[in-house]
């Protein structure tokens, strides 16, 4: 919301400089976004009288005027016709600089000397029109005065953003209370003159609620016999530097009050409210109706409107009707000053995405105590400025049985228990007072204290803290250091283990990514995530757009773009990683996973020159999960082969991480048919395990073993074997075997190629045979071995290599 | 004897002193110290002498032996130190070629910056506490004083999952799960991404991350959130960081602060060196940089606590603002694309 300095200081006296007064503002809690200094370049335009009109004598087009200024008769050469001996005009004297930097000299114009300019709306950049020539003044304009200061139009605009509780300072007279209330100047609200006439008001309309439960108070006035026509300059400006837009003396009177007073109010033709009768109701059924911005809008039947003897002319406190607005032609106008429920606005406002300068204000809640001094002073205004007669009375309906305002009891003590302070109750009296409340029954252990009408958003005892505290100043309470003693799981083991796998992660070379949970269904559909996270993808009800319409399944997607990304900045080694939450959706319950992704691809730089570079595989993706789950202490993990068991995978290419004979993730290269779909220029090999599911096998503790105190004895053995055969079937053969002085097992060579058959390949395996209580002899290894080489050859379909 | 001792004596005195390798001083070793060796041969014989003649020859054996066992001795250092400084002369590596290459993978500046603050309020006694990012309306929004049709819902863009469930908008909901489950003294920090209905922007996005935390015991005051956030803000931006706090609006607290620091670019001088303004305080000085207050009582009512026994206070920052003042990133979105160029920074 924008305020200008003048503005606020006809309602209350500021002693500050505007940054000073910006900051007295921020520290209150009335955000300041900007101040803005508005002097305009022509200063030194003033008021002058045309004392005469004549033609010039050598230009058919031209005119010669005699013009008053204060001191002297000047004449002045001009282009226009539009004025008259007597006109009030805006001249520009020598020295003058225009908006377009234009300087206005004295000169001699076709034999004629011009002593400045006569100027016209546009030339001063007040309008985007020259209103038919140049400027005419109001009799109320004094000659010699400066424009700038007849229009206001040097300025200084205070914007400022205001907290959805502070409903009471969408207003200059706001703004102007908290002034007051911080400086100690006082509020000074203008005396508002209303002369009615002869005419009745209720003779001529009358206004019902039928709803007074949305519409507790409605009040109107009728004015007959107006004339409408462009606001005065001084308001146009005003209104212009301030973000609206001028529109006619009517609708710019209701829109200067409610900046001024905070009510939003509004203006009906008369001769168009069918009945001349409206009606403050729910609109009763489903209907379609035109609001003023000429759309059609469909009304629901609980909102408020307010209707004459055919239906609604105004959504209440949101916008008004097409047909009732004020056109040129209007001459008897009603005016509408109300306060409606802050819920039904909002509601009406919010389902049919219309946010006015009124709704806003509704929204937030207008001063209750204010309805009818803003509609008295509107009438003033639009009389002044557009004539007619104000009908006798006011037009009022107000919900029976509104008591005054519930007084809140104060604790004095509990406000420097609250705050940890020692103010004492003068200290806390006084801001309480200055913002208008009345404080009474000053009993030692409590208040009563009944905030103003306009402050509805003080409810209760910690709302007046806040308010002794805000006045005091944030400043005044003193910070002490609490000594925190509570329970808890500290870092939290979850937490804990992820920071050390990113740190394992980061030493393995892998860079750490963010990805969006906003994926679209075809990500989902392709990358349907770890099998436990059952159920349907969860959709969202209000996306932002087709690629983020439902939320990830699986981190995949996300670190696929990014590989997709850096591919085309020209990375030729990604290598990443990511920790987030992937989501499903169960019948009516939803499930979240905290999972970890990884993704490598591209050739890694040669670790030292004259190394062959290399395009990662598999090994790369195992050895860092191998480096994380030795981080862990985790040796239960299994790598079974799973065929078409996830569809986004290279079948041949995949794996199952199975920890403690749980699956707890999925590895492998993806799918050639994902590569393609996606347009991937190579392979890339990723992995998503689930992290809680890790975290629980996690041991809780590292217990030690004795050092061996016997050497241990090694023996290889190479086998021939089908390509397809697992390496780990020999591994877990032996372990089968259960021989408690084998210590290891683990394969150390593959080989194919000559003198192996083709369709075959070498296995090389050591195994390590230790006994805890002697050093074992070649003779006892060499036993144990051949046993154990001969049950091999019994059971897997392998020949040794001798 | 004696004579043949000495005749041996010049003997290996000069093939030792024509030898010129190790090879050589081997052979020459073996030939008269081996255990065929001649002067060998001769200290075998002193066992054969009268028993009077043997002290004295065996002395002079003995002598001639450690003489020459010195000699060669000597002569090998000497090879020795004369090798290595050979070596030491020809010996370079190139240290202007690159090293060998480790890993090397970066953290991600959000994950730098939370730890850091996770770090700091660990230490001074917060215990982390986490939540569904799915919420329901009532965690979201009505339990941390927010009703339906209230203005203060506006605050927040909200992605709506179904009917009553939403992506949670900020981490408060933690707040209630946390107070719904256990009683006071409650130290708790909840990081971890929230969601707005947001277009993305430079400034904007529809996902990012808030550290939120709040302490609840018997007695705590506003004074207390005072002092704990200085000293929370003083550890992550430096001791001569200033801060302030003013009165602002959070449905769930009251009173309210807004929390913030002298400028990290201009340290609150409103000014850059060269006299320009700075732009990142806009030259106020001042960066607003966390949310905080007491809990309100209509929260703790929420909870089941009673508001007249129990108080606390609660804060929450935004870590992509804390990460875009500290390494001055001024596009939201850099940390959501993963380019490695700007991930490789950090």
């Amino acid at each position: 919301m924008k305020i200008t300095l003048n503005w606020l200081r006809e309602l209350v006296d500021v002693v500050l400089s505007p940054d000073e007064l910006a900051d007295t503002l921020v520290m209150a809690g009335l955000e300041v976004e900007s101040v803005e200094e508005r002097r305009p370049s022509w200063g030194s335009v003033e008021i002058a009288k045309i004392e005469s009109v004549q033609p010039h004598p050598n230009a058919d087009r031209l005119r010669l005027c005699q013009v008053q200024r204060a001191q002297e008769t000047v004449a002045v050469v001009c282009g226009a016709s539009n004025m008259q001996a007597g006109d009030l005009v805006a001249l520009a004297v020598p020295g003058t600089v225009l908006p377009d930097g234009k300087r206005i000299e004295q000169a001699t114009i076709r034999g004629q000397s011009s002593h400045g300019m006569l100027c016209s709306t546009r030339e001063l950049a007040l309008s985007d029109e020259n209103g038919g020539g140049i400027m005419i003044l109001p009799r109320d304009a004094q000659i010699g005065v400066s424009l700038v200061s007849y229009l206001s139009a040097e300025d200084t605009i205070l914007e400022l953003s205001v907290t959805p509780n502070r409903g009471d300072c969408l207003s200059v007279l706001g703004v102007a209370r908290e002034v007051a209330a911080l400086t100690g100047s006082t509020l000074r609200t203008p005396a508002v003159k209303i002369v009615e006439g002869k005419s009745t008001a209720a003779r001529i309309a009358s206004v019902d609620v039928q709803a007074p439960d949305l519409c507790p108070r409605y009040c109107g006035r009728v004015v007959r016999g107006l004339r409408i026509a462009p606001s005065p300059l001084w308001m146009q400006t005003r209104l212009g530097m301030v973000g609206l837009r001028p529109i006619n003396n009517v609708v710019d009177a209701t829109n200067y009050v409610m900046l001024e007073r905070g009510q939003p109010l509004h203006a009906f033709d008369l001769a168009r409210i069918r009945g001349a009768r409206v009606t403050a109701r729910r609109a009763g059924s489903r209907q379609r109706y035109e609001t003023l911005d000429g759309v059609t809008r469909e009304l629901l039947p609980d909102d408020l409107v307010i209707a004459d003897a055919e239906g609604p002319v105004a959504l209440a406190g949101v916008i008004g009707g097409a047909d009732s607005e004020i056109r040129a032609e209007t001459v008897d106008i009603l005016l509408e000053s109300a306060f409606f429920a802050p819920e039904t606005v909002r509601r009406t406002a919010r389902r049919l995405g219309v946010n006015t300068e009124s709704s806003y204000r509704f929204e937030r809640g207008v001063d209750p105590g204010g309805t009818r001094s803003a509609l008295d002073r509107v009438t003033e205004l639009v009389v002044a400025h557009s004539g007619g007669e104000i009908a006798r009375g006011v037009l009022e309906q107000r919900a029976p049985g509104r008591r005054a305002r519930p007084a809140i009891r104060l604790r004095p003590e509990r406000v420097n228990a609250l705050l940890g302070t020692t103010f004492k109750l003068t200290e806390m009296e006084r801001p309480l007072k200055a913002l208008g409340a009345v404080v009474s029954d000053k009993g030692a252990a409590s208040w009563r204290v009944v905030p103003p009408s306009h402050r509805f958003d003080i409810q209760n005892e910690v709302d007046l803290v806040e308010e002794v505290a805000r006045l005091i100043g944030y400043d005044r309470v003193p910070a002490t250091v609490p000594s925190i003693v509570a329970g808890g799981p500290g870092m939290g083991q979850t937490r804990e283990v992820e920071q050390r796998l990113r740190e394992r992660l980061r030493s393995g070379g892998f860079d750490e990514m963010v990805t969006l949970a906003m994926v679209s269904a075809a990500d989902n559909r392709d990358f349907p995530g770890l099998p436990e996270l059952t159920g349907r993808a969860v959709t969202l009800a209000n996306p932002l757009s087709v690629d983020g319409a439902e939320l990830r399944r699986s981190l995949l997607p996300g670190m696929l773009r990014a590989f997709s990304e850096n591919r085309r900045q020209g990375a030729e080694h990604i290598a990443g990683f990511t920790i987030g939450r992937v989501f499903a959706r169960e019948d009516d319950r939803y499930r979240e996973l905290q999972t970890l992704a990884l993704l490598v691809a591209g050739s890694p730089p040669a670790t030292t020159l004259g190394e062959p570079r290399r395009v990662v595989d598999f090994a790369d993706l195992k050895g860092v999960l191998g480096l994380m789950f030795a981080e862990l202490h985790l040796d239960r993990v299994r790598w079974e082969p799973i065929g078409t068991e996830a569809a986004y995978l290279h079948p041949g290419k995949s794996a199952r991480i199975e920890i403690g004979g749980v699956a707890c993730g999925y590895v492998g290269a993806v799918h050639p048919n994902a590569i393609a779909e996606r347009h991937l220029d190579s392979e890339p090999w990723v992995a998503e395990l689930d992290l809680m599911r890790v975290v629980q096998y996690c041991p809780r503790r590292v217990i030690f073993r004795p050092l061996p105190r016997f050497p241990a004895v090694s023996r290889d053995i190479a086998v021939v074997v089908d390509d397809e055969f697992p390496a780990q079937r020999v591994i877990d053969a032996v372990e089968e075997v259960a021989e408690p002085l084998v210590e290891d097992v683990r394969v150390f060579d593959q080989y194919t190629g000559a003198p192996i058959p083709s369709g075959k390949k070498s296995l090389a395996y050591t195994i390590a045979y230790r006994a805890p209580n002697r050093t074992l002899t070649d003779d006892e290894v060499n036993a144990m071995h051949e046993q154990l080489v001969a049950r091999l050859v019994r059971d897997l379909p392998l020949e040794v290599r001798r | 004897m004696k004579a043949t001792l000495d005749a041996l004596g010049v003997e290996i005195d000069e093939a030792l002193d024509a030898c010129r390798s190790d090879d050589d001083l081997e052979r020459i070793r073996i030939a008269y110290l081996g255990r065929k060796g001649r002067l060998t041969d001769v200290m075998r014989g002193v066992g054969a002498l009268p028993a009077e003649e043997r002290p004295a020859v065996g002395e002079l054996v003995n002598q001639l032996k450690r003489r020459v066992d010195e000699h060669i001795g000597a002569l090998r250092e000497r090879w020795e130190s004369e090798r290595r400084a050979q070596a030491l002369a020809s010996e370079r590596v190139d240290v202007s070629l690159p090293g060998r290459l480790f890993g090397h993978g970066h953290v991600h500046p959000l994950t730098a910056v939370l730890d850091e603050a996770l770090g700091i309020l660990v230490s001074l006694g917060f215990s982390i506490y986490e939540g569904p990012h799915i919420e329901d309306e009532h965690h979201n929004f009505t339990a941390l004083n927010i009703p339906a049709d209230h203005p203060a819902r506006d605050m927040h863009d909200t992605f709506f999952v179904d009917d009553t469930h939403v992506l949670r908008t900020h981490t408060s909901p933690v707040q209630i799960r946390v107070m719904e489950n256990q009683e006071p003294p409650i130290a708790a920090i909840v990081p971890g991404p929230v969601y707005r209905h947001e277009v993305e922007t430079v400034k904007n996005s529809a996902m990012f991350h808030q550290v939120e935390g709040f302490l609840v015991d018997r007695h705590v005051t506003f004074g207390d959130l005072k002092g704990v956030l200085g000293l929370f803000v003083q550890r992550m931006f430096g001791d001569d960081t200033r801060v302030r706090f003013r009165p602002s609006f959070f449905p769930f607290t009251e009173p309210s602060a807004e929390v913030d620091i002298s400028c990290v670019i201009c340290r609150g001088s409103r000014k850059l060196a060269t006299g320009d303004p700075c732009r990142v305080c806009k030259a106020t000085g001042w960066l607003e940089i966390l949310g905080s207050g007491l809990i309100h009582p209509e929260v703790f009512r929420a909870v089941g606590y009673d508001p007249e026994k129990v108080s606390g206070f609660a804060f929450g920052m935004g870590v992509e603002r804390m990460a875009m003042l500290k390494y001055g990133i001024t596009d939201i979105r850099l940390f959501y694309q993963n380019d490695l160029r700007f991930l490789r920074q950090f």
